[in-house]
């Protein structure tokens, strides 16, 4: 009965102390701010189609490009319209991010290498479209015009690279292309390395933008 | 009392807002160190102006070489930040040289214009600089001691002007 009436006690002098408008709103302000995303813009994806990795030193983030997205994007770049649209549609395109979050003090190298990632798709596996394979696919794709240039080189520096080494601080972002048509739903196997170590990790449910 | 427990209540909130932001930093803007110094490769374009620059020529200098394009983000979240350290260091020896790849200067100047950038964009339209010098992603920096060695280099952008990366630079400019 006493420890009863001690935690009433308490309770209220909580209560009293942190009162609503002072204390109990700002918490809540402050959890709606840290979990609600950010809007970017009306081809923004939601954030359940954000996928994020974050263990040790790595912090990684995927999401999927609307297929409108990248057709602005590869038009942007100089493609015309209809090869936007074919390399849209079947490219599967997401924007990835890659931070070596690691502190100065402990400066620890975080490799890369795209080709070792796998996508699983309708019982199928094979690895994303690596930088170095889009000329050529360029032109198995477009035999009667190929795309310009400076479209293309434009497209190749867009591209995440398909080896690199991040450092303390360092970071980089681009675009990758898991080879699936629109809206397909995939799973995508992650290996990085960190020193001499080999981490795994597979994402689910994974889906091409539309 | 009351004062008391007010105070008591405004530290509470301000400790939960700094624990909200300081849990979303990045970490420190760093940059690292090349363990066995090389010779930067050859660097040698024009500018918007037509003006050619080789890297050479500023033997004796810190040079900051900076690959971007327009349509990078990180690129151009750096680039005010690279003026201000200009803007600070360039009569002490220092110099930027941000090479713009695989764009025409049409699309650069509107940039260069919005933001007061004063330092030189070069031109490598057909990305052969950026391959010569390993370039992997953008933006990626280099920064080359007094005697064309690279000594730092950053993947990502940063805060140029943060007193680190400045205390950097200057230590590199008293260096013999």
């Amino acid at each position: 009965m006493l420890i009863k009436k001690s935690i009433i006690c308490i309770y209220h002098k909580i209560v009293r102390c942190c009162s609503y408008r002072n204390i109990v709103l700002p918490l809540i302000l402050i959890f709606l701010a840290t979990i609600i995303p950010a809007k970017n813009g009306n081809s923004a994806p939601n954030d359940r189609d954000i996928s994020r990795v974050n263990s040790t030193i790595l912090r990684l983030e995927l999401r999927p490009f609307a297929l409108n997205t990248t057709e602005a994007f590869l038009q942007a770049r100089g493609f015309s319209q209809n090869q936007a649209a074919l390399v849209a549609k079947e490219a599967c395109i997401h924007k990835l991010e890659v931070h070596n979050t690691a502190a100065e003090e402990n400066n620890k190298a975080l490799t890369l290498n795209l080709e070792k990632w796998m996508v699983l798709s309708q019982a199928k596996t094979h690895p994303p479209i690596i930088r170095e394979s889009w000329p050529l696919m360029f032109e198995k794709k477009f035999t009667t015009k190929q795309p310009s240039e400076p479209a293309i080189i434009a497209f190749n520096w867009a591209l995440f690279p398909t080896k690199q080494i991040f450092w303390a601080a360092d970071y980089n972002w681009g675009l990758i292309a898991f080879g699936l048509n629109v809206d397909t739903k995939f799973d995508l196997q992650l290996t990085w390395q960190i020193g001499k170590q080999v981490y795994n990790k597979t994402l689910k449910n994974l889906r091409c933008g539309k | 009392m009351q004062t008391k427990l007010k105070n008591i209540k405004t530290t509470i909130v301000a400790i939960l807002l700094c624990f909200t932001f300081v849990s979303q930093a990045i970490p420190g803007p760093i940059l690292h160190p090349i363990s066995k110094a090389k010779k930067a490769p050859d660097l040698l374009l024009k500018d918007l102006e037509g003006k050619t620059h080789n890297i050479s020529d500023y033997h004796g200098k810190v040079v900051l070489v900076n690959f971007w394009a327009t349509w990078c983000p990180p690129c151009r979240d750096e680039m005010p930040s690279m003026q201000r350290v200009w803007d600070k260091l360039k009569d002490k020896g220092f110099v930027i040289l941000a090479v713009d790849v695989g764009e025409d200067a049409e699309n650069i100047i509107p940039f260069i214009m919005e933001h007061d950038i004063e330092f030189p964009i070069l031109l490598d339209k057909s990305d052969k600089t950026a391959r010569a010098w390993r370039v992997r992603g953008m933006p990626t920096s280099f920064l080359v001691d007094k005697q064309g060695n690279i000594v730092y280099q950053a993947l990502g952008g940063r805060e140029w002007d943060d007193a680190k990366i400045v205390e950097i630079i200057q230590g590199l400019i008293t260096n013999r």
